[in-house]
């Protein structure tokens, strides 16, 4: 069994590598469009993958990373626009900011043991209330937002060419998926796994659910800060409505629901697939019909294969291996 | 402030509190019996109001008039939507089911935005400029009809499930499914009827709300938001509850607008709902 | 069959291919972008422009394209940012990279607008945008950007000289003015704008209620309510459609119609009538207290206009001409003016050609009327030289009309109802 599994991993891993070289060589081949496009499809796999560690793995409907988002890109443009601090420090001050966030509006949700439904909503009441917050702060640039001048340099993390955004794209959604790999074969993972599996069976033998449950939520909420500001110095402008904004975050839980909830490379599955459709529908089919091709999209996968795409290829992979002679 | 400028404010929250209630109740109506979240739950109320316009513009028909159109129409929708798409991820995990509805909201959304435009719309009814006064104080007529007909709908609701057959086989189902089926009762059908009832419901609300909400394509997801949180705050599957909350929620928007205003009035409903949670996870009248 | 049915299919896009090419042109087509929200909230301004962009790009080939680059026809690229400033970001970006794009126009409103202003000075790209209102935007020396539209500041200019001029010339009372706006950059900046003006004439300090609201709100009644509990004199009302709607409905239902001024969408659509009923509708914006701010001073001879709407219309008989429409008509006619005055494909010359258009008294390429002061159509940095008036309407033959009534350079145009 185990065995059969990891000569399944080894194929995969071959799969990714194969799938990374040729991304690696992409952006000589693509349009500056394309090359900008795939940058953004990083960010959403890094997100997407960030948000699966507590969406997924713990089994959450957590719907507080705008939030997370907002507080690295907001961190990070402030300090940069008024006094000229290098985004590469802000970023981590905004992470650390959406850390704190996470970590008092996480420990006062699971110590009151929320059911999933009104932990769902309170999440969105969080976020609405972060981007009320956004709209009202005059620091913040209220709704006007804030727009960051061009200023191309290593320092300033904007650089001449759209490649680098690719690329520092890319290895960031290397990294995320990396991580999520380490933590699903740790003790954090299979811990989550149990929560999320029966949350009152794992207190009882003796996981303090609340403490593993915060740790992913810092974890998710530091790395979608930092990809927040990556967001803020790729499209040089933000306000509340993109940048604190509830719509990425259900896209994200989209990718992933395609992708399969949970798993290593769900989220990537499900944002290489339905990004590039999506924009390729509105570009050239018919503008506004994206929305529709992915809404179809997701009722289909969800009604043929209720576990996402990955776990359906898996057990298909398995099926042909039992089936082939040894 | 003068005391009457208080009042009347109060009186505008009641009555758009009432709206939310009533979109609230389709929710709950829903999670009772199947424990299934409708994230298109607004969506299907945008439906009927577009279904009203449409009528408006075409035959000049009044909302209220066009009700006994749209209530049947999005009975059926409702039934197919069950049988197609909700009956096949009754066991699903919760978030497989959030995200099935929700890739029904990026259909519903772009579909009225391609066959309406974004335009705002709105359709007034026969008692939108009839106003009710009573000394200083004053209401409109629609706002007047559908905080009645909310508070009917809720009414109506406790009596079908406190006295009738159907009430009693859907409490026993949203007690214990199995062991409702053990005792003979089709529970896929009720299921389907309630579900269906429950979107009927939004077009009845859909009708009698075409003159006060301005209609966009968009508008559905907000519209869930609203009907979510009154849900959970009025204690999860309580009737009486989910129209108390959305009488709350309005009061608090009022007020809000009234002391605070801007942005930051906007927050109250929100704080209100975040506190009230904290405090009392099970909801204003849930159970602990 | 299926082969069949592939060689068909095959054939025939061979043939078409062959019948698409067989026209040579002598000439590469010039090409100018058009992008904007043609989906998502905003869709109705950005469509109005892509009709009326569209309805001019084709006139214009058809009258044989840009003659002093050898009737180079024009190609029109259109691109939807679904009202997010994500990919509005995105296509101005891909616009600008392409060096075979002149200019663009679009995106046409504030919100998206703005955070494409650096990338228009980046790729030193055209861009001429048709709905656009924030000062702000044109406030960073960058010789690319330009509106069409009047600016959020001369709105609130206008609604202040309009108050100073009906206290002048017809004695209301200043002494109590309120204003309510929404609570972000359009509101602000209207509002300054009128504050400014107010400060000028004297009267800033006779302002008693400053109330900026929730424009997303469900319900105006509160604030409404506000307002009326602070006994203006005189009202602003800065109002979009649906709020506007909204602060109609609650005034009606509250019984309070002060002398108000108010705009735009809130009091100017004529939509507002199919919204609002008759009864109510004539009681709130059809009250002879109520005056809004308009930019088209429909009733008002213009020649242009009437022009250009003849023409559009016969193409377009389902679309109404209003603001939007012939906003969008401008930008598309300015940008290719500068293309045919400019003579080459240079994008900086293109952008100094836009700085040198001028425009005479009553020009007829003025099509909304708002230029009322002959010389460049741009002040320093794209801004407009522009002002909208004040109308009020009026009941004609069963139907209402908006009547021009003021504009700030030239005074009181007509007696509005309450003194005839």
């Amino acid at each position: 069994m185990m065995g059969e599994n990891s000569r399944t991993d080894i194929k995969i891993y071959l799969g990714l590598l194969v799938l990374l070289i040729v991304l690696l060589l992409l952006p000589t081949r693509l349009s500056i469009t394309w090359t900008r496009t795939f940058a953004m499809v990083f960010l959403f796999i890094y997100w997407a993958s960030a948000w699966n560690i507590i969406g997924g793995m713990a089994g959450e409907i957590n719907f507080l990373h705008p939030i997370f988002i907002g507080a690295g890109a907001y961190s990070s443009t402030v300090l940069y626009i008024n006094f000229g601090v290098s985004p590469w420090v802000g970023m981590f001050l905004g992470a650390a900011i959406a850390v704190v966030l996470g970590l008092v509006i996480g420990w006062i949700c699971y110590r009151s043991g929320l059911p999933h439904l009104s932990f769902a909503l309170i999440c969105l009441g969080f976020s609405h209330i972060g981007e009320i917050i956004a709209l009202e702060w005059d620091l913040l640039g209220g709704s006007r937002g804030l727009v960051i001048r061009p200023a191309p340099g290593l320092a300033n993390m904007q650089f001449e060419t759209i490649s680098t955004y690719y690329y520092m794209g890319l290895g960031m959604a290397v990294l995320m998926v990396g991580i999520c790999h380490w933590i699903s074969r740790n003790k954090l993972g299979y811990y989550l796994k149990a929560i999320k599996h029966n949350e009152t069976a794992s207190a009882a033998i003796g996981i303090d659910t609340v403490r593993y449950r915060l740790l992913a939520l810092a974890v998710s909420a530091f790395f979608c800060a930092l990809g927040g500001t990556f967001y803020a110095q790729l499209v040089l402008y933000i306000d509340p409505h993109s940048a604190v904004s509830i719509t990425a975050v259900i896209s994200m839980i989209l990718f992933c629901a395609i992708g399969g909830f949970g798993t290593v490379l769900g989220p990537v599955v499900g944002t290489l697939i339905l990004m590039p459709i999506g924009e390729v529908v509105r570009l050239y089919v018919m503008t506004g019909f994206h929305l529709i091709i992915y809404g179809v999209l997701v009722i289909v996968v969800i009604l043929l294969s209720p576990h996402g795409l990955v776990p359906w290829f898996q057990s298909r992979m398995k099926k042909t291996q039992e089936e082939s002679p040894a | 402030m003068d005391i009457t400028i208080i009042a009347q404010a109060l009186i505008q929250g009641l009555m758009l509190g009432a709206i939310y209630g009533l979109i609230g109740l389709g929710i709950t109506m829903v999670y009772a019996i199947t424990g299934l979240l409708n994230f298109a739950h607004g969506d299907f109320m945008a439906i009927a109001m577009y279904l009203c316009l449409a009528l408006f513009t075409h035959f000049n028909m009044d909302p209220y008039l066009s009700s006994l159109i749209a209530v049947p129409a999005l009975f059926v929708l409702g039934l197919m939507v069950y049988h197609f798409l909700f009956r096949r991820v009754l066991k699903a995990e919760l978030l497989m089911v959030v995200q099935l509805t929700l890739g029904m909201v990026f259909i519903i959304e772009s579909s009225l935005l391609l066959t309406f435009t974004a335009d705002y719309e709105s359709v007034p009814n026969i008692l939108h400029a009839v106003r009710f006064s009573l000394g200083p104080l004053s209401v409109s007529g629609s706002y007047l009809a559908t905080f009645l007909v909310g508070g009917g709908a809720g009414a109506a609701l406790y009596w079908v499930l406190q006295k009738t057959d159907l009430g009693r086989q859907i409490r026993a189902i949203s007690q214990n499914k199995d062991a409702a089926t053990l005792m003979g009762i089709n529970t896929t059908r009720i299921q389907m009827i309630v579900f269906a009832l429950a979107i009927a419901l939004l077009g009845l609300s859909g009708s009698l709300t075409t003159s006060i909400l301005t209609m966009e394509p968009y508008m559905g997801l907000e519209l869930t938001l609203f009907a979510f949180i009154v849900f959970v705050m009025g204690g999860v599957g309580n009737f009486l509850g989910t129209l108390v909350a959305g009488y709350l929620l309005g009061i608090a928007d009022a007020m809000g607008s009234l002391f605070i205003g801007g942005h930051l009035g906007a927050m109250v409903p929100y704080g209100l709902f975040v506190l009230l949670l904290l405090f009392r996870p099970q909801g204003i009248l849930g159970a602990k | 069959m299926g082969k069949q049915i592939l060689f068909v299919a095959s054939l025939t896009m061979l043939l078409v291919a062959a019948l698409g090419i067989t026209p040579v042109v002598a000439v590469d087509p010039v090409k100018i972008g058009c992008h904007g929200a043609f989906t998502g909230k905003y869709a109705a301004y950005g469509m109005s422009t892509l009709h009326a962009v569209r309805y001019e790009v084709a006139k214009k080939n058809a009258e044989g394209g840009i003659k002093s680059l050898g009737g180079a026809k024009i190609q029109l690229i259109e691109m939807d940012n679904a009202t997010n400033a994500k990919d509005s970001v995105a296509n101005h970006e891909r616009l600008g990279t392409n060096p075979a794009v002149l200019a663009v126009i679009g995106p046409c409103t504030t919100p998206m607008s703005q955070p494409v202003e650096p990338i228009a000075a980046r790729y030193r790209l055209p861009t001429v945008h048709s709905i656009t209102t924030l000062d702000k935007i044109f406030e960073h020396g960058n010789e690319y950007v330009f509106t069409v539209s009047v600016l959020a500041s001369r709105y609130g200019a206008t609604y202040a000289s309009f108050m100073v001029a009906m206290h002048e010339k017809y004695g209301l009372t200043l002494n109590r003015i309120t204003m309510a706006y929404p609570d972000n950059d359009y509101g602000i900046s209207v509002v300054d704008g009128f504050k400014k003006g107010m400060k000028k004439a004297g009267f800033d300090k006779n302002i008693v209620l400053d109330l900026p609201f929730n424009w997303k709100s469900k319900d105006l009644s509160p604030i409404v309510l506000k307002i009326k509990a602070a006994k203006p004199d005189f009202h602003l009302q800065v109002a979009y459609f649906a709020d506007g709607k909204l602060y109609h409905d609650a005034c009606y239902n509250l019984g309070f119609h002060p002398w108000q001024v108010g705009g735009a969408s809130g009091f100017n659509h004529p939509k507002l009538w199919k919204t609002l009923g008759e009864k109510i509708g004539g009681a709130t914006i059809g009250n002879k207290k109520t005056f809004a701010y308009d930019m088209a001073a429909f009733d008002l001879p213009n020649a242009g206009r009437d022009a250009w709407t003849k023409g559009f219309t016969a193409k377009h008989p389902d679309i109404t001409v209003e603001m939007n429409l012939l906003l969008g008509a401008m930008a598309a006619r300015f940008v290719i003016e500068a293309i045919e005055k400019a003579g080459k494909r240079d994008r900086t010359a293109i952008a100094g050609a836009l700085h040198s258009l001028t425009l005479e008294k009553d020009d007829p390429r003025d099509l909304a009327g708002t230029y009322k002061k002959p010389g460049p159509v741009w002040m320093r940095n794209g801004k407009p030289n522009s002002y909208g008036y004040i109308a009020q309407w009026e009941k004609g033959n069963g139907r209402w009309s908006k009547k021009t009534l003021f504009h700030p350079l030239m005074g009181m145009l007509a007696v509005p109802k309450a003194f005839r």
